[in-house]
């Protein structure tokens, strides 16, 4: 994948971004006024991200434009992003499901299907760390560090 | 049959119960109690909420941990806790500051009335302060040169309740100073004892240490105080109103009576331990344990303080 | 001085009792155990023990509470070093020189440095603070919002010796984190900016979830990435040499130079309340990279960058106590806590202290070099088990990695949001990585932040119209040079960098 192309993608959602933080006024809500004003340094730090977006991004489309070979470091290798795709969607699920089932049942299936992923291959010892890590954590937390992670609930 | 049929209700309801361990009932408390301190770690709400809870769990029986959700002034601790399940296992170490002040300077989704207000724990006396070698000897010499020219105050946050309450004060008294916001009570008195700023409002718990070591001097204080014997109070110069901070222990509203009943005499039980007394008085809070209909009067007539406050600074 | 010193050896007696030493070793461990954790920090350690020290002997507590903390510092150094999830600011350095050595089989050699390092830095610190504490908290009070102001903007300037590809990509990686960090209330108006209306926003971006999305989550996405790899290609056994596994006594004396300095750096700054220890990794980082004769090497397993990181870090823990106990000015949330255990044992911090409580103060003084030893031999005893973690299959590490990360960002705040936060910025932190922004830089613009805005406010409140009070103060001028010459320095380096590659690659094509 070429990243001169996510150069200047990324550049310029960024100049548009600080472009609206330098000329809106309805981002900030409530409050007092101080003598240094709450958009002071926000707008300072937007102006910084659009010079150094633009010296970031002309080069990039500069080069894209006259096609010039690539270099070692813009070239993104694009094997495996498939399961950094299905990594995150596992992470999303779990996060969905916890507040649902709890800790204890969402962890070891989400740590089951990690393991999967991992081209890990050796069944029953994935199966007993799924099981008892989050048993671990879970009663690890709640008598060391009193914290309580959800449990199932039926609403 | 009747019988029967009685016992068989009784049952489901014990299994309904222990299952869902649900709404509380008798045998309140019967899971852990989450008492959310919108602050960070170590300031002095929180130290004291740590100490009550600490207290707590010896006579409840049951673990009541303390956590701290900062952020947002306040905010957002005490929101979380406004929007949680009104069962009494969900409470906030409430204080002048995040139900008093806060609602009435920012846009926040909850209000005074989103609580129920179970217990007053400790409360601490504001004060006026200035470095040790300052030129301003009285607070007489302060309102003066405030009076006359630039003075720089330390506080916290523009919408704190420090701000607020010195601008009543100043306003009454009739100065004007420069707001110089610090990040905590502490950090003001940093400012203060290295001399970048002229003076400065606080609680003891945070100039005690100071005025102990002769680095500040205590100007003013909203009451007299056993450690600070001849210095004047702010009636003594006309002002009115009380100026004080102080910690509490609300819960959401619509939690049943019966288990802020609970709650109340737990605390009463708790606050009468002379080591917790002890240990309170050992950080500068004077324990002020108040509950009911006399002292929830007190709090609305501040709120409606804080609401005219907060119209004129607006202006 | 006489004085100081019979005090000391009598608060090192009524130390060296069972019930202290018990404590020191318990807390030690717990630190340990708790600070290799991704996802658990030293403050939630600290806070969860506190209320046990409630009423015990504040000797016995209070060391204990410090063993904790000295401890769980440490600790973040060994996840860090084995399997590249450093779970604070300040391990990010760390991991990044550890980790090489790690994949190199050298893991053993990075975690002696780190250990050698933290514990030479802490105890250093820890001397500063028991002989010259109060001339030091005299200076530090010089050093009001205006001088503050300085000095983060110097700080800031680090972002310049650690930007990895290039110093535009570096400058805007700390933007963004700049920009991150303005998200939510502000503290000083009690404004809400750039919320969009939208409740949860109003809190901000809870540290710890993003610190762990960005520089935690982004090792196990590679790890995904590079599934189909086999095994044995990524992770390299322990090296044979049995040199390659502990810092011999010339490499120790080859980085001491750079562990005073550091430990220096980190002094100055753990003295100056509200900086933290992150900042001051950072900064003795970059000085040890700039004055190093091979700067290339920093991030590729040098052990004067772990040396300089990690000494500086725990620097802070000593020396942070100074503002503390001198003038009862908590510097971080952890000294706040320490100053609440004082407290309520009836010890008000201040001057009086080392005369009110001689014995108590004297008898913890000890007790903090003491838990520097215990430390170093607890710690040092772990090894041989540690360094095998590197070597786990990763299908049994990553998942426990996420689990732990998972945990970790609840805990804080014991919010299911958090835990959004914390995916949002995994994704965040692995975009960052491949369009080579910086995320030690990002770091940097998050945490200096808010301490920067609050100090220009404080410093424009106090400065009002009388312009000429900016430039009064030599700290201002000593820092406002210190970052130019700092941004000099990076440009040059980076010059030289360039020409060596230049010269380098030329060399290559003519040998082909």
């Amino acid at each position: 994948m070429n990243r001169r192309k996510i150069d200047v993608a990324f550049t310029s959602l960024l100049i548009i971004v600080s472009l609206v933080i330098l000329s809106s006024d309805k981002l900030v809500e409530g409050g007092m006024e101080t003598d240094l004003g709450s958009l002071f340094l926000p707008r300072i730090v937007a102006v910084f991200i659009i010079l150094f977006s633009v010296m970031i991004g002309i080069p990039s489309l500069a080069k894209l434009l006259k096609n010039a070979p690539l270099g070692g470091l813009e070239r993104i290798d694009t094997t495996g992003f498939l399961g950094i795709g299905i990594y995150i969607a596992i992470l999303v699920a779990y996060w969905a499901a916890i507040p649902h089932v709890g800790f204890l049942i969402a962890t070891p299936i989400a740590m089951f299907s990690i393991a999967v992923l991992l081209e890990g291959r050796n069944w029953p010892v994935m199966a007993a760390v799924s099981v008892l890590t989050p048993l671990a954590v879970y009663y690890g937390s709640s008598t060391f560090l009193r914290v309580f992670l959800p449990t199932w609930s039926l609403s | 049959m009747k019988k029967f049929a009685q016992s068989l209700l009784g049952i489901t309801a014990a299994i309904a119960v222990t299952l869902t361990a649900g709404p509380a009932l008798a045998e309140y408390p019967e899971k852990p109690i989450n008492v959310i301190v919108p602050w960070g770690a170590g300031g002095d709400s929180d130290l004291t909420t740590r100490l009550w809870a600490d207290a707590m769990e010896g006579i409840l029986g049951g673990p009541v941990v303390v956590i701290n959700k900062a952020g947002g002034g306040g905010v957002i601790g005490t929101t979380f806790v406004a929007n949680s399940a009104k069962d009494g296992y969900t409470l906030i170490n409430a204080g002048l500051s995040n139900v008093l002040v806060t609602p009435n300077f920012s846009k926040t989704p909850y209000d005074f009335g989103s609580f129920e207000p179970v217990v007053k724990l400790s409360s601490v006396p504001l004060g006026i302060l200035v470095p040790a070698d300052s030129p301003y000897k009285t607070f007489d010499d302060l309102i003066a040169a405030a009076k006359a020219g630039k003075v720089t105050q330390g506080s916290w946050g523009a919408a704190s309740s420090g701000t607020v309450l010195a601008n009543i004060i100043a306003d009454q008294a009739g100065y004007t100073v420069k707001f110089v916001h610090g990040n905590t009570t502490a950090e003001s008195m940093v400012a203060l004892i290295g001399g970048h700023i002229d003076s400065a409002v606080s609680f003891p718990p945070a100039f005690g240490p100071h005025v102990k070591s002769g680095r500040a001097r205590l100007l003013v204080l909203n009451q007299k105080m056993d450690e600070y014997p001849n210095v004047p109070t702010f009636a003594d110069y006309g002002i009115k109103g009380s100026f004080e901070g102080w910690s509490g222990v609300f819960a959401p509203k619509g939690t049943p009576a019966d288990v802020i009943q609970k709650l109340v005499t737990a605390s009463t039980q708790a606050m009468e331990d002379p080591k917790v007394r002890q240990a309170f008085a050992n950080m500068g809070a004077n324990v002020d344990f108040r509950h009911g209909d006399a002292w929830v009067k007190d709090m609305l007539e501040t709120y409606d303080i804080m609401k005219d406050a907060a119209a004129k600074m607006k202006q | 001085m006489i004085d100081i010193l019979n005090n000391f050896f009598g608060g090192v007696a009524s130390v060296m009792a069972v019930g202290p030493i018990a404590g020191i070793i318990a807390g030690v461990c717990v630190g340990i155990f708790f600070g290799a954790i991704p996802g658990i920090s030293a403050i939630m350690a600290i806070a969860i023990i506190l209320p046990l020290t409630f009423y015990v002997d504040p000797i016995i507590g209070i060391t204990m509470l410090l063993a904790v903390y000295k401890a769980g510092i440490y600790g973040g150094s060994i996840s860090a070093i084995l399997i590249n999830t450093p779970g604070a600011a300040a391990s990010f350095l760390t991991a990044q020189d550890g980790h090489a050595l790690t994949k190199a089989g050298k893991a053993g050699k990075a975690l002696a440095m780190a250990l050698y390092a933290s514990v030479t830095g802490e105890a250093l610190a820890t001397l500063v603070l028991i002989f010259v504490a109060a001339p030091i908290s005299v200076i530090s009070l010089q050093a009001g919002p205006i001088e503050k102001v300085f000095l983060l903007i110097f700080a800031f300037t680090v972002v310049g010796s650690m930007t990895g590809e290039s110093i535009p990509r570096g400058i805007l990686s700390c933007c963004l984190g700049m920009l991150f960090a303005m998200v939510g209330m502000s503290s000083i108006t009690g404004a809400t900016r750039f919320t969009f209306g939208v409740p949860e926003l109003m809190s901000g971006f809870t540290f710890l979830p993003l610190l762990i999305g960005v520089l935690v989550m982004p090792e196990v996405i590679d790890a995904i990435k590079n599934r189909k790899m086999p095994h044995h290609d990524l992770v390299l056994s322990k090296s044979a040499n049995p040199d390659d596994n502990r810092v011999t006594w010339k490499e120790y004396r080859s980085v001491f130079g750079t562990l005073i300095k550091s430990t220096g750096i980190g002094t100055f700054i753990g003295a100056l309340p509200g900086l933290g220890s992150s900042a001051a990794a950072f900064l003795a980082y970059g000085e040890a990279k700039r004055t190093s004769k091979n700067p290339e090497e920093f991030g590729k397993g040098s052990l004067k960058g772990i040396a300089a990181a990690e000494s500086a870090n725990n620097a802070v823990c000593g020396s942070s106590m100074i503002p503390m106990l001198t003038l009862s000015i908590p510097g971080d949330d952890v000294t706040a806590l320490l100053m609440g255990a004082f407290l309520i044992h009836g010890i008000t911090p201040g001057p009086t202290i080392f005369y009110e409580h001689t014995d108590v103060i004297y008898a913890i003084f000890a007790g903090f070099l003491i838990t520097d030893l215990f430390l170093l031999i607890i710690a040092r005893a772990g090894f041989g088990f540690w360094t095998k973690i590197a070597s786990i299959q990763r299908y049994y590490i990553f998942p426990c990695v996420t689990v732990f990360a998972i945990a970790g960002a609840f805990t804080t705040n014991q919010d299911m949001y958090d835990v959004l936060i914390l995916i949002c910025f995994t994704v965040f932190g692995y975009g960052m990585r491949l369009v080579g922004l910086n995320p030690a830089a990002f770091i940097i613009g998050f945490i200096l932040t808010p301490l920067l805005e609050q100090n220009l406010d404080q410093a424009i409140a106090i400065v009002g119209t009388d312009y000429s009070m900016i430039a009064a103060s030599p700290f201002a001028w000593i820092f406002t040079a210190l970052s130019a010459f700092s941004v000099y320095s990076a440009m040059r380096m980076k010059k030289k960098g360039k020409k060596k590659a230049a010269a380098t690659q030329n060399a290559s094509e003519q040998a082909a």
